[in-house]
């Protein structure tokens, strides 16, 4: 199929196309009670093709471009959507950009986890089950579990050809827990590409002791407080510091951030500083791969250093329409870490206050990449002062992204989670809490 | 093959899916032609009379289907776990029949060229608006979804097509940066794929406003909030709480208050996919079930919940076409259609006279429900202060809405008259399973905690 693919477009004479073959073998398992609801199996095999096509407009050159996919049962269709996508690519004038060229050196990451196999999901289900007869007051209420493999091959017109082979394993657990009063629940959700990483014994306890602790928990207090942050509130939290690194939002004038200007509180900071950079390599992330969308080889790229803006994140694409050095797309956000231990974080004393709040789960945590702006319901908290630690949920924590990392102390402990490689706790010393 | 594997199995069922459409956008310095992921693939169903098992596939080979199928079956009647009673599953009534949604102007025989111009136009009405507009993204896009649901007593097959239009925009002061969007998904041809030019220009005031709004102090405020705001809340109060397939896995707090006082006693809610022009309605589920309507609460109180086949089987419990996959390579979960509340007495500006000092929402987000806890979060971009029933010209931004369900639906006051679907927005089961479903309502007046 993919020869037939290549060969049509070579016939079509464009300036430059781009084909990546995609197939995904998935096993799911759905578990209700602790009883097996369904199984399931899933083979899927597909081209996303890009087709790039220059002409002259007005003395210039501008690009047009279409993507279109095929599955097996459309490539009897390829010639007439060749056809439709060339109409379509005649009407966009873009500005022009080049394809990698062939010759590219990749890294070695590992992606695909030879462990897996038929008998996996089987055993996890067994897992999760043992793990949850361990625990006091819990039990199953729903465990989902999912294991892909996929095959990636990427080609263009100027030669370039990679391939790539992983694996990820997701799961969503949800327990249900009962101290006194209502029973409450808990969803874990992980996703990784190693079994190895997999700790779903350990993840249980911890979902385990959160959902036992969610039946007693209150509201928080309402006005300013110091927050830490760990767990899953930290998977969203660097999401609008990418986009004001991003050469295609820069390009598209969505933001407008010069390379070297401070991006947190404009000199202002007065706690630990931000360094980010997008990590492609790092063994086990969900975001490492060999190549990137484009065939570029994917590596580690300082982004922030200090708070200073230091790279654009650009594809190929972004990185000729600004001149700038290609950094492939994203691969792992990684955050360095601070100086401060992760258990002098958790202590108000440390900063100079009376309570502190810990949260471990928000509903769901979307900081505008725009504005970073955030607001989220807190779903496992902690509210912690010289009276003891009492568990808090409902209510919400908001702030504005660049003003809360301006004064932050991050951990000197780092956590790898699914994308991101970043401190294990970030200890905000003032946002707001909407509670009692 | 559905009657071949009946004969070793007590059920089972195909499903072909397929979508295929466009979607252009355009902004100020680039603009995309691509088509709308479409996807192709057959999910063939096994009962075991225990539990399922599925096999998902995009390749239409014959002697493979067949041999895949042979293997499920095979491990579906090794599963059987002799010490457990079997059941049946009930296939519904008879029916073959054909379904088309209506259209004008069908997408698909509309040139491209002509939808990238109706883009650029409400590109260029979004960029003159202010000088504060750095750019906007102009959205034009169609999916067909073509399905084909086979069991023992159905041979039914539809085809719908949705249009839609969305607009968002971007602002900056220079110090400050700002976006809205707005827009419509209706399940309609070309001939909706059209936002007004004062549409355009109320949201670039709207997002010139945004430049200059405060936080808002957190407390329990008196709110009016919008259709979308309203629909929202709808979806998370007790759209996702209503879901059967979590009182399956006992964790939803609403089965045990079926037939109880859960909201003010003006409040109605209703799932309907049987409105097939919202982007939510279909004319049957990825189960074959044929679409209605489905009261979830009446008059305040909780009716009844929205079921999938496995859920409806193992409670025994009414079917309702709530039965929905993210594609035909993901399990069916019950799902959310079109989710609203329905029309009170009020018209929007007696509701927003009625409030002495309060805040108007507009501008909604998203939100995430927790049918356990009952706990909700809606976010939003706009409030707006009212003062001795009037709307002034301060406005606070983000804004966050939380709190205990029964309290929020208990404190409605008043219901609009004025009940709008926009059709935007996407659903996800948790974090993932995202499908295209719709939310709405009149204008409502309610308390509540927001910051």
């Amino acid at each position: 199929m993919l020869d037939q693919i290549k060969s049509s477009l070579d016939k079509r004479n464009l300036f430059g196309w781009q084909i990546i073959e995609v197939e995904k073998n998935s096993r799911q398992s759905f578990l209700a009670l602790g009883e097996r609801e369904c199984s399931r199996h899933v083979h899927t095999l597909h081209y996303d093709v890009s087709i790039y096509a220059v002409r002259e407009e007005g003395g210039k050159k501008v690009l047009g471009t279409a993507v279109f996919k095929l599955g097996p049962e459309s490539l009897s269709r390829l010639e007439k959507t060749l056809d439709e996508a060339l109409y379509s690519a005649g009407l966009v004038s873009n500005q022009v950009f080049e394809l990698p060229e062939a010759g590219q050196v990749y890294p070695a990451v590992e992606m695909l986890d030879p462990a897996l196999n038929e008998k996996t999901l089987e055993e996890c289900e067994e897992r999760a089950r043992a793990a949850v007869a361990k625990e006091k007051g819990v039990r199953l209420s729903s465990a989902e579990f999912f294991t892909d493999r996929i095959k990636t091959r990427i080609l263009n017109s100027k030669g370039l050809d990679a391939a790539q082979e992983g694996s990820i394993l997701e799961w969503e657990i949800i327990l249900l827990a009962k101290n006194s009063g209502e029973e409450r629940e808990f969803i874990s959700r992980f996703k990784r590409r190693f079994l190895s990483d997999f700790n779903l014994e350990k993840e249980i306890q911890k979902s385990a002791a959160l959902a036992r602790d969610a039946g007693r928990a209150k509201l928080p207090k309402t006005g300013e407080f110091a927050v830490l942050f760990s767990g899953e509130p930290l998977d969203r939290l660097f999401e609008p510091l990418i986009a004001w690194s991003s050469a295609r939002l820069k390009y598209n004038q969505i933001v407008d951030k010069k390379l070297g200007s401070n991006l947190i509180g404009a000199g202002k900071a007065a706690g630990d500083s931000i360094s980010l950079w997008s990590n492609g390599i790092l063994k086990g992330g969900l975001g490492s791969s060999r190549f990137d969308s484009f065939g570029t080889p994917m590596g580690r790229v300082l982004l922030i250093q200090n708070n200073i803006l230091k790279n654009y994140l650009a594809n190929k694409q972004y990185a000729d329409y600004l001149k700038v050095p290609v950094t492939g797309d994203l691969g792992n956000i990684e955050a360095g870490p601070g100086s401060t231990p992760f258990g002098l974080l958790s202590d108000p004393g440390l900063i100079g206050e009376k309570v502190l709040y810990h949260i471990q789960a928000f509903s769901a945590f979307e900081p505008n990449p725009i504005t970073g702006a955030f607001s989220a319901e807190i779903r496992a908290g902690y509210e912690i002062s010289a009276g003891g630690i009492q568990p808090v949920k409902g209510g919400s924590v908001s702030g504005v992204l660049q003003t809360a990392l301006a004064n932050c102390l991050l951990s000197k402990e780092t956590v790898m989670r699914e994308r991101i490689l970043a401190p294990q706790g970030i200890l905000f010393k003032k946002l707001t809490l909407a509670g009692a | 093959m559905v009657q071949s594997l009946e004969k070793k199995l007590p059920y089972a069922s195909a499903l072909y899916k397929k979508s295929s459409g466009t979607h252009l956008s355009v902004n100020r310095v680039q603009e995309n032609v691509e088509q709308v992921d479409p996807s192709e693939g057959i999910v063939f169903t096994l009962w075991n009379g225990q539990s399922f098992f599925e096999s998902s596939f995009d390749d239409f080979n014959w002697a493979a289907i067949k041999a895949r199928l042979e293997d499920l079956a095979g491990l579906a009647l090794c599963a059987v776990d002799p010490s457990k009673p079997k059941t049946d599953i009930d296939p519904g009534p008879p029916i073959k029949k054909d379904f088309y949604s209506a259209l004008v102007l069908d997408p698909a025989k509309v040139p491209v060229e002509k939808k990238l111009n109706r883009a650029r136009e409400h590109l260029r009405s979004a960029l003159v608006a202010d000088p504060a507009v750095t750019n906007a993204i102009s959205i034009i896009g169609d999916v067909t979804n073509e399905d084909l649901f086979v069991n023992r007593n159905k041979v039914i097959s539809q085809v719908v097509t949705r249009t839609d239009a969305v607009m968002a925009v971007y602002l900056s002061d220079g110090e400050r940066n700002s976006e809205v969007h707005e827009g419509l998904s209706k399940n309609a041809g070309f001939e909706v794929a059209q936002i007004p030019e004062d549409k355009i220009k109320k949201l670039v005031q709207d997002g010139k406003a945004l430049l200059r709004a405060e936080r808002l102090k957190p407390g329990i405020y008196d709110v009016v909030v919008d259709p979308d705001w309203a629909g929202i809340i709808a979806h998370e109060c007790f759209g996702h709480g209503m879901e059967t397939d979590l009182y399956v896995r006992e964790r939803a707090l609403s089965r045990r208050y079926i037939g109880k006082i859960i909201a003010s006693d003006i409040v109605n809610m209703f799932d309907d996919p049987s409105l097939i022009r919202e982007a939510g309605g279909f004319f049957f589920d990825d189960e074959g079930e044929l679409s209605s309507s489905t009261q979830v609460i009446k008059d305040g109180i909780l009716m009844r919940g929205l079921t999938d086949l496995a859920s409806a089987h193992k409670l025994k419990l009414a079917r309702s076409a709530n039965g929905r996959r993210e594609s035909f390579s993901r399990k069916a979960y019950a799902r959310m259609t079109n989710t609203f509340f329905s029309d009170g007495g009020s018209s929007p500006a007696d509701i927003i006279a009625s409030v002495d000092d309060g805040l108007y929402l507009k501008h909604a987000t998203n939100g995430m429900e927790d049918p356990q806890g009952w706990g909700i979060q809606v976010e939003g971009l706009w409030a707006q202060e009212i003062k001795g029933g009037k709307l002034t010209d301060k406005v606070y931004s983000p804004v966050i809405m939380t709190g205990f369900v029964p309290d929020l639906l208990k404190s409605i006051s008043m219901v609009g008259s004025d009940c709008f679907i926009s059709g935007l927005g996407m659903c996800g089961k948790g974090h993932k399973e995202w499908i295209k479903n719709t939310t709405g309502g009149p204008h409502l007046r309610l308390k509540a905690r927001l910051a």
